[in-house]
């Protein structure tokens, strides 16, 4: 099965950087991926959404309506894209920024308050791979090893000393990630 | 425009890509022609709106997207100064070059706008107003510092002031 | 893992399928959204540190085509990328190109239009791309990549092609294939080939004829045989190149047509309808020109209708009716402006149009 991701939120909130690791991790474990940004003026600014697919079927669509799961991370992505979790998929969000909550009842919800966190250790920069630790807890489609990976390929090699703290994010992301309501 | 609708007031808002890469040919026929328009032109010696790409008004050394080890004069040219180029044409009335980094330097700006206007009320013909500017965004810089940058490199290459004043 | 697994954006891997394909030239102008081709190979600066090849921004569009001519005039693999409204200004350099009978590829990374339009994903340049674009009766040979990894084959392919009948080729691309990014699998490097064509100008030697390189035949007799050349070249690739693919087409009683990414999307169609028993399939034709009409005749026999499914107002479905000559019902869908449309979205108006 491939499973079809959405990860919606602002620009600058490293929507498409975090696309872009699951979408190497998945690359390093051997899968097929394929990670189509929002472009345009809405970068810039605005809203950003990613879609990233990963799986060991050829991917057809890389432009889709509905999807297994999204990972929404503010309020006009949550307006936006409730809705377009597929029946018994996933929604994952961090309420920060967030006026009002995802009432759906017919896909499971997890909050990860990765804002927080990073807040809380002073780095906001870790925010991203922090909602990645915590959606691949409840969805193991990569193996951690391969996140730390796809991080080297992804980042520039000036930053590659930031790896190490970005796998602690990453571990704790996966702790913090609290289940609203699973089906 | 202004052939159809002499009546009217007309200018241009242009950029370095326009005005000096592309348009270069119409810049430069227009200019010869004295049009009687006002032409502004911004340079900030990049290509700003579409990513940051290396414009013909890039400086020496100067990185962008497409000049990642800095502009290399010999295989990318040099940077071309079209305003003193089209300063020499005998259609041009008014050519200046201005910035708007300091509220002084906003007000001789100001000044250089409403004279290519007033020139072109009294059918003087063609002026020239370019302004040097900045782009953060595109040379990677924090505002400020971007400024500071402008001032210790583009006016060197650009110098401010009037190149062509009109016989009084 | 295998160093030349990579997962590319769609831009780059044209850049580097260039490089490692030892093209000897490229020139371009920056534009949204394929400005990743000329900045990519900005950065790997392969005039220094790789096989030498040049790779030049030019002035403008018009500059980099004819730079392009200038090159493929010495036998040299020239090519140059740019988006829809840089294409519309390439178009009297391509007719030069085709005229002077020489090689290139042409990569249209296709944004919504007319005009300065938009920067987002489109296929309306199709006709522009098939039936002329530029004046004069020529063709180029047309190759619509639905993955990134065909970005990176077609380079090659492009080449191959181009060279082999003296032609023009351009690979059809669109924003969403030239952004998106996927795994490719990357050939090895090869070195560039000094090899002159004996019709390249290089300067002359004692022990040969002058070369020309020249769309310009004053003479209209000689213009004619030039045109007669053209055509019979034209009708050899009509019969040997013609590329497609088709996907769940042995028992289909319905079709989708399309190319690039609509391809992509329609695949999820068909297995949609699939799904839901409906006996859907796809042809994707690759090579747009010359378009596999013949093979669209055949699957005809045993269909009830043909959807067309591109970004535009609906162009290639004219190609589909001439092919099948109206006999079965052909239909088109599709958005415009940078708009694409989801599968969801295609597989509602099929249902809607056939069933």
């Amino acid at each position: 099965m491939n499973e079809e991701i959405l990860i919606a939120g602002f620009g600058g909130q490293g929507v498409l950087s975090m696309g872009k690791i699951l979408a190497y991790a998945g690359m390093m474990q051997g899968k097929e991926v394929c990670w189509m940004p929002s472009y345009g003026p809405e970068m810039r600014g605005g809203t950003a959404n990613v879609t990233v697919i990963i799986g060991d079927k050829t991917i057809y669509s890389p432009i889709l309506q509905t999807f297994d799961t999204i990972v929404i991370l503010n309020q006009q992505s949550l307006i936006k894209f409730e809705s377009a979790v597929r029946t018994g998929g996933k929604l994952f969000y961090d309420s920060n920024g967030l006026k009002t909550l995802p009432t759906r009842k017919d896909i499971s919800i997890y909050h990860i308050p990765a804002t927080a966190k990073s807040a809380e250790m002073q780095n906001l920069k870790i925010f991203n791979i922090m909602m990645l630790g915590g959606l691949l807890e409840k969805l193991p489609i990569v193996n951690k090893k391969f996140i730390e990976q796809g991080l080297y390929k992804s980042l520039p090699e000036r930053a590659h000393n930031m790896i190490p703290l970005n796998m602690e994010a990453f571990s704790i992301g996966a702790n913090i990630v609290e289940t609203i309501h699973e089906i | 425009m202004k052939r159809v609708l002499p009546e009217k007031y007309m200018f241009s808002y242009q950029g370095d890509g326009d005005l000096a890469a592309i348009g270069t040919g119409e810049t430069i026929h227009t200019c010869n022609r004295g049009e009687n328009i006002a032409i502004f032109f911004i340079n900030n010696g990049i290509y700003g709106m579409t990513g940051g790409q290396m414009a013909p008004t890039t400086l020496p050394g100067m990185k962008s997207s497409t000049s990642p080890y800095g502009r290399n004069l010999d295989t990318m040219g040099h940077p071309l100064s079209l305003t003193e180029m089209i300063a020499q044409l005998h259609g041009t009335y008014y050519v200046t070059r201005q910035s708007v980094h300091t509220p002084a330097n906003i007000r001789k700006c100001k000044q250089a706008i409403k004279k290519a206007f007033e020139n072109q009320k009294l059918q003087k013909g063609l002026s020239f107003v370019e302004i040097v500017s900045n782009c953060n965004s595109g040379w990677k810089m924090p505002p400020v510092e971007a400024n500071k940058w402008m001032e210790e490199h583009m006016f060197a290459a650009y110098p401010l002031g009037d190149i062509k004043l009109p016989k009084e | 893992m295998d160093s030349n697994i990579r997962l590319m954006k769609g831009n780059e891997a044209i850049a580097e399928a260039a490089i490692r394909h030892g093209v000897d030239a490229y020139f371009g102008y920056p534009i949204t959204p394929q400005s990743e081709i000329i900045e990519y190979l900005a950065k790997e600066d392969p005039f220094t540190k790789r096989n030498g090849m040049v790779v030049l921004q030019a002035e403008s569009e018009i500059a980099a085509i004819n730079m392009v001519y200038g090159a493929a005039g010495c036998g040299k693999k020239a090519m140059t990328s740019s988006s829809s409204p840089g294409i519309s200004l390439k178009q009297e350099g391509v007719s030069y190109l085709a005229g002077a009978e020489l090689p290139c590829v042409i990569v249209n990374v296709v944004r919504g239009g007319p005009g300065l339009g938009t920067i987002q994903p489109s296929q309306a340049d199709y006709f522009q791309s098939v039936k002329g674009g530029g004046h004069g009766d020529y063709h180029m040979i047309v190759l619509a990549p639905s993955t990134v990894q065909e970005q990176y084959d077609f380079v090659a392919l492009g080449f191959d092609l181009a060279f082999k009948y003296r032609t023009p080729l351009l690979i059809l691309s669109d924003g969403a294939i030239g952004q998106m990014m996927e795994k490719v699998v990357l050939s090895e490097e090869k070195p560039r080939d000094n090899t002159v064509p004996d019709w390249a100008i290089v300067g002359k030697t004692p022990n040969r004829e002058r070369n020309y390189i020249t769309s310009l035949f004053l003479d209209a007799e000689v213009q004619e045989n030039q045109n007669k050349r053209l055509q019979k070249k034209y009708t050899e690739i009509r019969q040997n190149e013609i590329r497609f693919e088709e996907f769940m087409t042995h028992d289909a009683e319905y079709l989708i047509v399309a190319y690039g990414i609509s391809a992509r999307i329609s695949q999820k169609v068909v297995e949609t309808a699939r799904n839901q028993g409906i006996k859907l399939g796809m042809l994707r034709p690759i090579t747009l020109w010359p378009f596999p009409s013949k093979r669209l005749v055949e699957l005809s026999q045993q269909l009830q209708g043909i959807l067309c499914v591109e970004m535009s107002a609906g162009q290639m479905v004219e190609d589909v009716k001439l092919a099948v000559e109206c006999k079965i019902p052909v239909k088109h869908y599709g958005r415009m402006g940078g708009i694409i449309a989801s599968p969801t979205e295609v597989f509602e108006n099929f249902k809607t149009l056939f069933l």
